[in-house]
């Protein structure tokens, strides 16, 4: 035997690895989607989102509860991505039949974004609006996300999301859905019809985690706990700004781990943002794989609900995240 | 370097002469810029030549390294660098030297079929916010085991290609071969294991190459081998921790993750060297084609984001590439600069001289936006970027970063004036108030855009194709 390799084998010996284990005070808040009969609603079942005790992905820390994965679904899509018709087929001229689909492919949340309600687009009437909810109701018995206008910049369209929002926790007390986007410009009333109507909040703020932490303290002065907000900082599509995504979320959830309790919500990742993107079209893009790479990057940096648009990107993030352990949280 | 170095350390080590030699006002500026990574201290003539100040130098240069190793891969005037890296959160500073993707080619390929892939990964390359997407090094596999085949291979990248190379074998003797195929070159040699590393060893020195240290899902192993060859010499590492899909997903994640930790958290600097993960091991595992580039896509991703530093991967598909390029992109921007995209004219569709000219603010996401709404608007359009040091154009109008004296310099540049027979500018409508001083200053009739770009096409068709202005001159 060589001498250099005896060497090595008591080197082998005498080297160790501690393991960089850091340990942490704050931990995610828990909150619940969707309530059963038994719990005043409808819906077959709830869901969980948050209870993460470390960062993701770090395991040797500790385990978190696995991300809770959501389908989208459009009440009306001006241009649909390349793909979409060959996906989906007609129904997505159709959300009740669009969500009946998705419903078949196992989504933990159904999201339904009521986009044509914005006056700049198809000034959808709420009234209107609402019918559609009730029969989307109808259509799937798990928990509902439901979501208006998600860039509510003009006046306009901040008082027709705030109308939206309110009529829809009004008409569907108890079921303990997850509506908004509220923002730091508009969130009182709709604050208060959720609170009244046991319902969790969406509190979107921009890449910036001084905002979202301060969207969450008037939220809580107006009585709504963390454990009822869940949290957007989505800004952009892979090669479209995600990168600020990324950061501020990391960011905010080493806040939230390190204790401050106003940055303890659980925070969403629109990764359907990435089926809109309009460059990129050389070579053909295989847009459900550019959203799978877009969610892995959202949910190693801390994602705790991602919301997905194509199938088989809910298929291949799943099927990632069963190749790891998960904790209850 | 930690983090928390602030410039008062580096300017007590300084001169403190403030001879301005390196071009700041005083060695204060300059330790802020050193802290900032923006200089390298060889700047400073006196600190390098003068005897005196020879102990602070090498205590400087100390205190400035950076905790990740920076390795280079080199091959004739080319320089691939990775690691290099000072923090183990992006946003605790920035992070430095982008993922170095390599793509194999084996050595029981045919050499047109070499060359052909050789090819396909030099001319790969996307156009991406003013700059091209391109893929970094060539990894040679040998799966012969036989030095004259491998050789062979490896004449024929280098004379079909100029990018830097990787050269992988667990077998010394046919490493040995490639190697003497490229005498001054450094490529990075892969792989010394518990089994082969005291013959690696000798191969690294002798041809001074940087040594890849691989110990499969197993850091300790990993650590004692690097403690090893740290003793034997060497000093340009790059550890491999393995790297599976499927089952072995989470392990590779966990080592990736913890080694990193370890350095920036534990200040164990045994492990302070780069980390190689080689997705294209999900190829080892049957099944369909198409699955298996999914799989090496998403775990090329999950490394480029958690802390790898050169990947070797199969797939040569634009759908699998094209994603992993864009994210290395995004993750290794700078957080502390605005992101900018490059003042300047940017062509959108197909333009000619009747299209219609816009500005924007050279922000990147304001740019994205507009330029994405201008292309969801189905025309083709001219858009002058100018340089607003970052800022969106609401911002820059209240700074004075955006001014109309800019607005007509940025004209001017563009050479629009030459592309172009009619004189209308396009203006953002959040710059709406500067419409009289940018008509005085560029000569061009001013037309107030839309407030938000979603509307550039309903303002487009109403107002550009609606009353055809351009037909009209100006």
């Amino acid at each position: 035997m060589p001498q250099g390799q005896v060497n090595l084998i008591r080197r082998l010996f005498t080297l160790s690895l501690p393991l960089p284990i850091e340990s942490y005070r704050g931990v995610i808040a828990k909150v619940k989607i969707g309530a059963t009969k038994s719990e005043g609603g409808s819906r077959s079942y709830s869901t969980t989102v948050g209870g993460a005790r470390t960062l993701p992905f770090y395991t040797f820390e500790g385990l978190n509860p696995p991300p809770v994965l959501a389908l989208e679904v459009y009440d009306h899509l001006v241009s649909p991505p390349v793909g979409v018709m060959e996906a989906f087929g007609d129904v997505i001229m159709d959300p009740v039949e669009w969500i009946r689909v998705v419903d078949r492919f196992n989504p933990d949340i159904i999201n339904l974004n009521v986009r044509s309600i914005s006056p700049l687009t198809l000034n959808r009437s709420v009234k209107d609006a609402m019918h559609l909810l009730e029969e989307v109701l109808q259509a799937t018995g798990r928990p509902l996300m439901i979501t208006g206008i998600m860039d509510p910049i003009h006046t306009e369209d901040i008082s027709r999301n705030t109308e939206f929002l309110k009529q829809a926790a009004e008409c569907f007390k108890g079921e303990r859905l997850l509506i908004g986007p509220v923002t730091v410009e508009a969130y009182e009333t709709v604050a208060e019809a959720a609170l009244t109507n046991g319902h969790n909040l969406l509190a979107k703020s921009n890449m910036d985690v001084n905002q979202a932490i301060r969207l969450n303290e008037l939220l809580s002065a107006k009585g709504v706990s963390t454990d009822r907000i869940v949290v957007d900082v989505t800004t952009g599509a892979l090669g479209y700004g995600i990168e600020y995504t990324l950061s501020t979320m990391e960011r905010l959830r080493l806040r939230a781990l390190q204790g401050d309790r106003m940055a303890g919500s659980p925070m969403i990742f629109f990764v359907s943002e990435n089926v809109f993107i309009s460059e990129f079209r050389e070579p053909p893009l295989n847009l459900s794989i550019y959203e799978t790479a877009a969610a892995v990057a959202g949910l190693m940096s801390g994602a705790d609900l991602v919301s997905l648009f194509y199938v088989e990107s809910l298929h291949m993030v799943r099927s990632l995240l069963s190749e790891f352990p998960w904790g209850g949280g | 370097m930690a983090r928390s170095l602030s410039p008062l350390e580096v300017y007590n080590l300084l001169p403190k002469t403030n001879c301005g030699k390196c071009g700041e006002a005083n060695c204060l500026s300059f330790a802020t810029r050193l802290v900032n990574l923006e200089v390298e201290i060889e700047k400073c003539p006196p600190l390098v030549e003068e005897v005196k100040y020879r102990e602070n130098y090498f205590k400087l240069k100390d205190l400035l390294k950076p905790l990740i190793r920076e390795v280079l891969i080199t091959r004739g005037g080319k320089a691939v660098r990775i690691g290099g890296e000072y923090v183990l959160y992006r946003h605790e500073f920035t992070y430095r030297r982008p993922t170095a993707i390599a793509i194999d080619v084996s050595d029981n390929m045919t050499p047109e079929s070499i060359i052909d892939r050789v090819k396909q990964i030099e001319s790969l390359s996307y156009p991406y916010i003013g700059k091209e997407l391109k893929l970094d090094l060539i990894a040679v596999r040998s799966v012969t085991g036989d030095p004259e085949s491998f050789r062979k291979a490896v004449r024929v990248v280098l004379g079909s290609s100029s990018l830097p190379i990787v050269l992988c074998s667990l077998n010394p003797d046919v490493l040995k071969a490639g190697l003497s195929e490229m005498p001054g070159d450094k490529p990075l040699i892969y792989a010394a294991t518990v089994d082969n590393w005291s013959q690696m060893v000798e191969l690294a020195l002798a041809y001074d190459c940087p040594l890849v240290v691989s110990a499969p899902n197993n850091p300790v192993t990993l650590k004692s081998l690097v403690k090893t060859l740290l003793e034997c010499g060497l000093e340009d590492l790059v550890l491999d921790p393995g790297c599976m899909g499927g089952e072995g997903l989470y392990d590779t994640i966990v080592n990736f993750t913890m080694l990193r930790k370890a350095v920036f958290r534990a200040n164990d600097s045994l492990l302070g060297f780069p980390l190689l993960g080689a997705p294209i091991s999900v190829w080892l595992e049957n099944g369909r084609a198409l699955d298996r580039k999914w799989e090496e896509c998403y775990l090329a991703g999950m490394l480029i984001v958690r802390f790898a530093d050169v990947l070797i991967i199969h797939s040569l598909d634009g759908w699998v590439i094209l994603p992993l390029l864009i994210l290395r992109d995004n993750i290794y921007t700078d957080p502390r600069k605005p992101v900018s995209v490059k003042p300047g004219l940017y062509k959108i569709g197909t333009p000619n001289e009747s299209s219609p000219v816009m500005f924007t603010s050279n922000f990147a996401l304001t740019y994205y936006t507009v330029s994405s709404d201008i292309q969801a608007a189905k025309v083709d359009a001219y858009l002058i970027v100018v340089d607003t040091e970052g800022l969106s154009v609401t911002s820059a109008v209240a700074g004075r970063k955006l001014t109309a004296d800019k607005v007509a310099d940025a004209v001017k540049e563009s050479g629009i004036e030459n592309l172009v027979k009619h004189r209308y500018l396009i203006i953002p409508g959040r710059a709406s108030k500067l419409s009289g001083e940018i008509e005085e200053a560029t000569n061009w009739k001013v037309l107030v855009g839309p407030l938000d770009s979603s509307e550039i096409s309903k303002f487009l068709s109403e107002n550009w194709y609606g009353k055809k202005l351009w037909e009209a001159g100006r």
